[in-house]
């Protein structure tokens, strides 16, 4: 079969790779429709992952029709049209039960890769590197799903790929990034990072019955786009973020504070410029400038909430700011499965309809150069959606 | 003489004393004449499972299942008298030994050791305890052992650059897999080979 394949930093080639087959009882085999390339697979084609290796198959949001089952599959047939989670998940061990599913013990075969950076490993991801158990991912023509009976979705309705597909990870993720923050009537939420999961988030937080949602990035076009969903918006490079915060929240601050940037945030300030530096020089590989203005922003007592992905140690963090503020975190990967079924509801009813970030779709054989321009941020661009 | 120096050859005597002793324990460990327990190796490793302690303990007895579960276990089967036949491919090598039950309390733990003519020498025991909350089963295992000395010896020492005892630490890994989801998880099939 014909995919993208991680080759180095900034080298992505449409290739051959291994057609996937049937490993254990409960795997599926599905035949992808539609494949999205994710911000968080620009940490990879930056090469800010040690564990890849050449030839690996990129991608975690897809979706598809099921080719073949395993035979302890009973909810999926051949011919079945599904969206498969980022996340892989066994549905048996004392995360999965209480439904946090990307805490799973069981699902990353290179678990002990993980336990020694962090001490425990969270679940297998789909296309993300060997410490994150070395899946092949979904960029690709075909896809082995493993624990296929917990993780994908049936789609019954004739919804199109476009309106489903981001169930597998940036629509679940923004909806979780707001959700576990516990909005109340009136709260501000303030979310730092225009891209996918921040302009969901905003279409999440309104959801979720936020009076007010500020928007923070520096594109003029992806500050529209989180306007387009009811977000009031800061140009940073233009406006001081803490002072344009306190002006729109009378002086409290935002309640809710969501990272949508993670661990390569931009920015001019001083400590923006050191993690540039200590970035190049290998000495930390985190970029948490986000982070720094996130915990200083927030209201006392208010809640941070970080879908932003960070991978390491991160040097200068205000935790005396945190502290005095009495601040709330919540953070971690998606329970993408808990959110699924929940939020396809809310598709099918119209109630949200996420295509809308779409910029650009390509065919999967021009993935690699999709993957340079989302990157190098040309041509408006916010979400790549790829047909196989 | 300083404070500082008094302090070091304190020290100093200590840390020969600690030398002196090291050395002889360990030209008794080489004594084939003194039992596992003190000339073995001790590993041991704890691991908490979200099943019922009774399910744990059949499915551990069930020793015929553990080939699905442990890779380089080629063949288990029950002899007579409760003797049970283990061959296993370690590196490239084939080892096999027999081992009986030494203790049995039902749904709470098991011991073992293995008969003499074995190519890997050991003793070990498992606990299954009621674990706190919706936890499960907390799982305790204490292992002794010792491998004959030469080429298979040194194999079993390290496996591809691993210590026995995350090699074992990653078996009881695979039996919590096992237990909680049915298999085990592999990213490709080339794993397999």
């Amino acid at each position: 079969m014909k995919a993208l394949c991680w080759h180095g930093k900034h080298d992505i080639r449409f290739e051959n790779a291994p057609d996937p087959k049937i490993i254990n009882a409960r795997d599926a085999i599905i035949r992808v429709t539609s494949t999205a390339i994710c911000g968080s697979d620009l940490h990879l084609y930056n090469g800010l992952n040690p564990t890849m290796e050449p030839g690996d198959v990129l991608g975690h949001e897809f979706m598809g029709i099921v080719e073949e089952v395993g035979k302890n599959v009973p909810n999926l047939k051949p011919g079945d049209r599904v969206v498969v989670p980022f996340n892989i998940a066994c549905g048996g061990c004392y995360f999965c039960k209480g439904e946090q599913y990307s805490l799973c013990d069981n699902s990353n075969p290179n678990a002990r890769m993980l336990e020694k950076l962090y001490g425990f490993s969270g679940a297998g991801l789909f296309g993300y590197s060997h410490a994150y158990g070395g899946y092949p991912g979904g960029q690709a023509e075909y896809v082995r799903v493993p624990f296929a009976d917990v993780g994908p979705i049936v789609v019954e309705s004739d919804l199109a790929d476009e309106q489903v597909l981001f169930l597998s990870d940036i629509l679940v993720t923004a909806y979780q990034a707001v959700e576990q923050a516990g909005v109340r009537p009136g709260d501000t939420v303030a979310v730092w990072g225009c891209g996918p999961i921040g302009v969901l988030s905003v279409l999440c937080a309104k959801l979720q019955g936020a009076e007010q949602i500020i928007a923070i990035d520096r594109f003029p076009m992806r500050l529209a786009k989180a306007q387009e969903v009811g977000a009031q918006t800061i140009h940073y490079e233009k406006q001081d973020v803490f002072e344009r915060l306190l002006e729109v929240t009378s002086g409290r601050g935002p309640d809710i504070c969501i990272d949508a940037v993670g661990m390569e945030a931009h920015g001019r300030s001083l400590d923006a410029r050191f993690d540039e530096f200590m970035n190049v020089a290998r000495i930390e590989q985190d970029r948490a400038h986000a982070l720094r203005e996130v915990m200083k922003c927030c209201r006392k007592g208010g809640v941070v909430s970080i879908p932003g992905v960070y991978s390491g140690y991160i040097d200068r963090v205000p935790f005396g700011a945190a502290f005095a503020k009495a601040l709330t975190f919540r953070m971690g990967q998606t329970h993408s499965h808990r959110y699924m079924a929940p939020l396809l509801r809310k598709i099918e009813k119209g109630e949200i309809d996420p295509s809308f970030i779409i910029t650009h779709r390509v065919a999967l054989s021009e993935g690699a150069a999709a993957y340079k321009y989302f990157a190098e941020q040309k041509d408006d661009c916010l979400k790549v959606v790829m047909k196989p | 003489m300083t404070i500082l120096q008094k302090n070091l050859s304190r020290y100093g005597a200590v840390a020969l004393s600690v030398a002196a002793g090291a050395f002889i324990a360990r030209s008794l460990l080489k004594n084939d004449k003194l039992p596992l327990r003190a000339r073995g190796s001790r590993v041991v490793l704890n691991t908490t499972i979200a099943r019922r302690p009774e399910e744990l303990f059949s499915l551990w007895k069930n020793f015929e299942l553990w080939p699905f579960f442990i890779e380089s276990l080629q063949e288990v089967r029950h002899e007579d008298d409760g003797v049970t036949y283990w061959r296993a491919a370690i590196g490239e090598r084939m080892v096999s030994w027999r081992s009986e039950l030494t203790e049995e309390k039902e749904e709470c733990c098991l011991a073992w050791t293995t008969l003499p003519g074995s190519d890997i020498e050991h003793h070990g025991r498992i606990e299954f305890n009621e674990a706190p909350g919706a936890h499960g089963t907390e799982v305790h295992v204490e292992l002794f052992y010792s491998a004959p000395f030469g080429k298979i010896g040194k194999t079993l020492t390290r496996i591809a650059g691993r210590s026995i005892e995350s090699v074992l630490s990653e078996e009881l890994r695979h039996f919590k897999q096992f237990a909680e989801s049915g298999e085990t998880p592999r990213a490709t099939l080339e794993e397999l080979q």
